[in-house]
């Protein structure tokens, strides 16, 4: 049945693409059939078109930018879900077939059950985005067609084989099980080969509103589509929303997990379920550490390219917006180290780290602080003259990237160390290039924190394009300690012994709602992003190239916007519980015994 | 089914909560609406013209030259600035007057870069500042011209340009027209709306501290409107200071800078309400 609704879809959207490419010339197919040379043809094609009010169809009370907009986001969601999932899934997979423990094998089925139920939604969130965006916006949409046209195509095709691929994986799980699951593997493999391409090629249209490469100031497109699509802001955002969407996933099976385990009466049905929310917090949180890393390079790329847009992205009306990212983020780091802390509660040896936690959540909480205090403050003049400025006197140099870079980096290093402690609680060292390792660990720790900070306070006496850069060496020193914390810690795990279990299930319920956080808050910060992301185009269609001639091209107040996100995120959630449900109804399999006292980690 | 209640319930209220923080924890500042193309005639008076060039200079520069010269260079010492910058070895232009300097800067950025302020990796031989006549900007010949007659009078040098007929045309954007349109909400909001904070600092809106405003700052009228005029309260002085600018002007600014078409453009409700902000102690 989704099969048969996602082939329908298919040939809806290829439709569209034949409705939108009848109405404007192609340049591609112009040139086939004329044989006409490309600059020749190129230049008889027109440019951008210049649009009024009149040229946007309106239908009653429909508010066009509100449906495009709601309809792209939800599409986003389910979108970032899917291809997400099958990524960690084909890793949890894999781990399973190498060490013969079919628990893995168990639990990423399990995941991709969840994933076929929003499948269909993400292919139906795209052709009601397809057609708004044909139907309310024709101009802009005639004119990607005729740029992307074959890249459209492409996409379409390559949708039909993400769909071939993904039901021969999920329904072929059981079969090819044995000597087959190479090939099983493999089936997994060219489902992500093929979803991250369909991420890359709609990637490229939103990178091409953002900052055209391609064609003229005029619009004019040159011919070569691959100039087009592999714009300035291409690869940060294709790598932006690799990860992005790993993480996501992870927080989504997370929060599934979270309800069945509360729902769950048997022990083992617990222990499973709880170390399936344990496993997709670890991927959340693992996948989330080099985000910043992706949002700054993303960054720095957008002011290459324009310095203008940059400003305006960073210090302009949409500067506020990354208050509320700063909360949202804040909250994330909190709940995912909150969960790991109610989880050494499953460890007998944790009780030699706990004492730790208490100065871990000092360092978040101070860093959030830092992170959360905004630069300008909108105050009465009373209130201005009292503090003689518009920047508090102490507590404004914190709301610069300076500050807010290094605050972002320590507590990605805090939630890190959460995770080492986590892991460290299991053994004992026996050797003494053992502790000598920890104290290693331990310097690396303080000379990485030194480092980010003397960055941070450099950044405070150069100028803005300058600084901007600096959140690279900051990056890459935290990157650098978690690569080496995690090579030192696998050597010493595998020649230590093991302090008692890991008793799976040991949990309490409050834990679970740090899984629904992390999921909400993920939802919520995604759809901010994906509205700054795309309104730092202000008043353009596509930025310098095609003005949005329409009522509506105008930036929307904060409120409005996360009014708007609010109300995406509360249909996504909904939707995504009526497929949590869907995903029960199929025959459960009983857990197999022994997980509750298991030592597995994942 | 509790359980299921519950957890909806909890994932609401924390949605609620991050909606809350977005309305009621962050200010919520009104964006600018898209640019328009401002009208430059030949019968402008070269206040009149300044004053079109402050307006471009609030909404276009100000971003990048907000007067603390951290992402871009201050230019309130560019009446001075530009002899030695010509003179500078790395200077790649051909101007010879201030107002082929700032021409130049406008419209080919990277004829002289600020040290400091170029792309990174050109050591400041490339500037990040796009062609003002092109791309997101793309202001017109007439536009161009007012922002150098503004920049001039602003770093208080000789202003040589003169508004020009005909020049307005060229830009992508719609015609700047004299519409009253609809009625603000509150003060602030028509303080907003006739973009008053071009030209003044005002109570209630943040401005960043820099290069002087061409009008006066506002923030303390409340203490002084009273005795501008004698026999006239303080509500009735603001009321024809923005009905009739030129009949009282403050001292050591300039006369003529103020538009003198308010009284057209603005509703009373809003006139009343801005007197009421500018009369009240904040």
């Amino acid at each position: 049945m989704r099969a048969l609704a996602s082939m329908l879809l298919f040939v809806l959207v290829l439709v569209a693409f034949e409705a939108a490419l009848s109405i404007v010339p192609w340049g591609e197919g112009a040139m086939a059939a004329t044989g006409a040379p490309a600059v020749e043809a190129a230049a008889a094609q027109p440019g951008a078109p210049k649009l009024t009010a009149a040229d946007y169809p309106r239908y009653q009370s429909l508010n066009s930018r509100l449906t495009v907009w709601i309809a792209a986001q939800l599409h986003l969601f389910f979108a970032a879900f899917v291809l997400g999932v099958p990524i960690f899934v084909l890793v949890i997979e894999f781990i399973g077939w190498r060490n013969g423990d079919p628990r893995y094998d168990r639990m990423a089925h399990e995941f991709i059950k969840i994933s076929m139920g929003a499948f269909s939604l993400t292919a139906t969130s795209g052709g009601i985005l397809v057609f708004a965006l044909a139907v309310l916006y024709p101009g802009l949409f005639a004119y990607l067609t005729r740029i992307f046209g074959p890249v459209m195509m492409l996409y379409a095709l390559l949708f039909l084989a993400e769909t071939a691929c993904l039901y021969a994986y999920y329904y072929g799980w059981d079969s090819m099980q044995g000597r087959q699951k190479p090939g099983h593997l493999l089936l997994g493999l060219a489902l992500n080969v093929v979803g991250t391409i369909l991420m890359g090629l709609s990637n490229s249209w939103a990178t091409f509103m953002m900052a055209p490469s391609g064609v003229d100031s005029q619009g004019i497109f040159a011919g070569n589509v691959w100039a087009a699509v592999a714009g300035p802001l291409w690869t940060p955002l294709n790598v932006h929303r690799f990860l992005a969407n790993i993480a996501y996933g992870g927080a989504i099976v997370g929060a599934y997990a979270a309800y069945k385990f509360i729902a769950a009466r048997a022990s083992e049905a617990k222990a499973h379920y709880d170390w399936m929310g344990h496993t997709a917090n670890g991927i959340a949180v693992v996948a989330m550490l080099p985000l910043p890393f992706a949002g700054y390079w993303m960054t720095k790329e957008i002011y290459a390219y324009s310095q203008q847009m940059g400003i305006t992205l960073m210090g302009g009306v949409f500067a506020w917006l990354f208050i509320i990212q700063a909360v949202l983020i804040g909250t994330i780091f909190l709940a995912a180290n909150f969960y790991l802390w109610c989880g050494m509660a499953r460890l007998d040896g944790a009780n030699r780290t706990a004492h730790l936690v208490k100065y871990i959540a000092g360092v978040l909480v101070i860093c959030f602080l830092v992170w959360f205090t905004p630069h300008t403050l909108v105050m009465t003049a009373r209130e201005l003259a009292t503090i003689g400025g518009a920047y508090h006197p102490v507590l404004g140099p914190l709301g610069v990237m300076s500050a807010k870079n290094t605050a972002v980096n320590i507590m990605i290093l805090a939630t890190f160390f959460t995770y080492q402690l986590f892991r460290r609680s299991m053994v004992r060292s026996t050797r003494p290039w053992m502790a000598r390792a920890s104290r290693f660990q331990v310097a690396l720790y303080v000379a990485a924190v030194a480092n980010i900070i003397l960055l941070g306070v450099y950044g405070y006496f150069v100028p803005a394009n300058i600084r901007i850069g600096l959140s690279v060496p900051q990056v890459m020193t935290t990157l650098l300690v978690i690569v080496v914390c995690i090579v030192v810690d696998e050597v010493i795990a595998s020649r230590s012994e093991r302090i008692g279990a890991v008793h799976w299930g040991r949990m309490p319920a409050r834990a679970q709602y740090a899984l629904f956080t992390l999921a909400v808050a993920f939802t919520w910060l995604m759809g901010l992003m994906g509205y700054i992301r795309s309104s730092i185009r202000q008043h353009w269609h596509v930025y310098t190239v095609m003005r949005d001639g329409s009522v509506d091209a105008f930036t929307p107040t904060i409120g409005y916007a996360t009014a708007i996100v609010s109300v995406c995120t509360l249909l996504f959630l909904a939707l995504i519980l009526f497929v949590f449900w869907l995903s029960g109804l199929g025959r459960a399999r009983e857990a197999p015994a022994g997980l509750a006292e298991a030592g597995a980690t994942p | 089914m509790t359980g299921f209640f519950r957890i909806a319930a909890y994932a609401v209220g924390l949605i609620g909560l991050f909606a809350a923080f977005s309305h009621y924890g962050i200010p919520q500042l009104v964006p600018e609406p898209p640019p328009v193309e401002e009208r430059v005639t030949g019968t402008m008076t070269t206040e009149e013209f300044v004053a079109v060039g402050a307006r471009i200079y609030a909404r276009v520069c100000v971003l990048c030259h907000s007067g603390l010269g951290d992402r871009a260079p201050k230019l309130d010492a560019i009446a001075t600035a530009w002899r030695e910058r010509i003179g500078d070895p790395r200077y790649r232009g051909k101007a010879k007057n201030l107002e082929e300097y700032l021409r130049e800067s406008m419209v080919e950025p990277s004829a002289y870069v600020v040290k400091g302020f170029g792309k990174p990796g050109t050591n400041d031989t490339e500037s990040p500042m796009p062609e003002a006549t092109k791309g997101a900007l793309a202001l017109n010949p007439g536009e161009i011209d007012a922002l150098i007659a503004y920049l001039q009078s602003a770093a208080g040098a000789q202003v040589t340009v003169a508004p020009r007929a005909g020049l307005a045309a060229g830009a992508d954007r719609p015609t700047a027209e004299p519409s009253i349109g609809e009625k603000a909400s509150d003060a602030v909001a028509a303080l907003q709306k006739f973009q008053c904070i071009t030209c003044h600092r005002l109570p209630g809106l943040a401005t960043e501290e820099g290069a002087q405003p061409p009008g006066p700052d506002l923030r303390g009228i409340w203490k002084t409107a009273a005795n501008r005029v004698a026999g006239m309260n303080a509500k009735d002085f603001l009321a024809e200071s923005i009905l009739f600018p030129n009949k009282v002007v403050a001292k050591n600014f300039e006369s003529g800078l103020m538009p003198e078409d308010y009284g057209d453009r603005m509703l009373v409700a809003e006139l009343l309400m801005i007197v009421d902000h500018l009369a009240r102690e904040h």
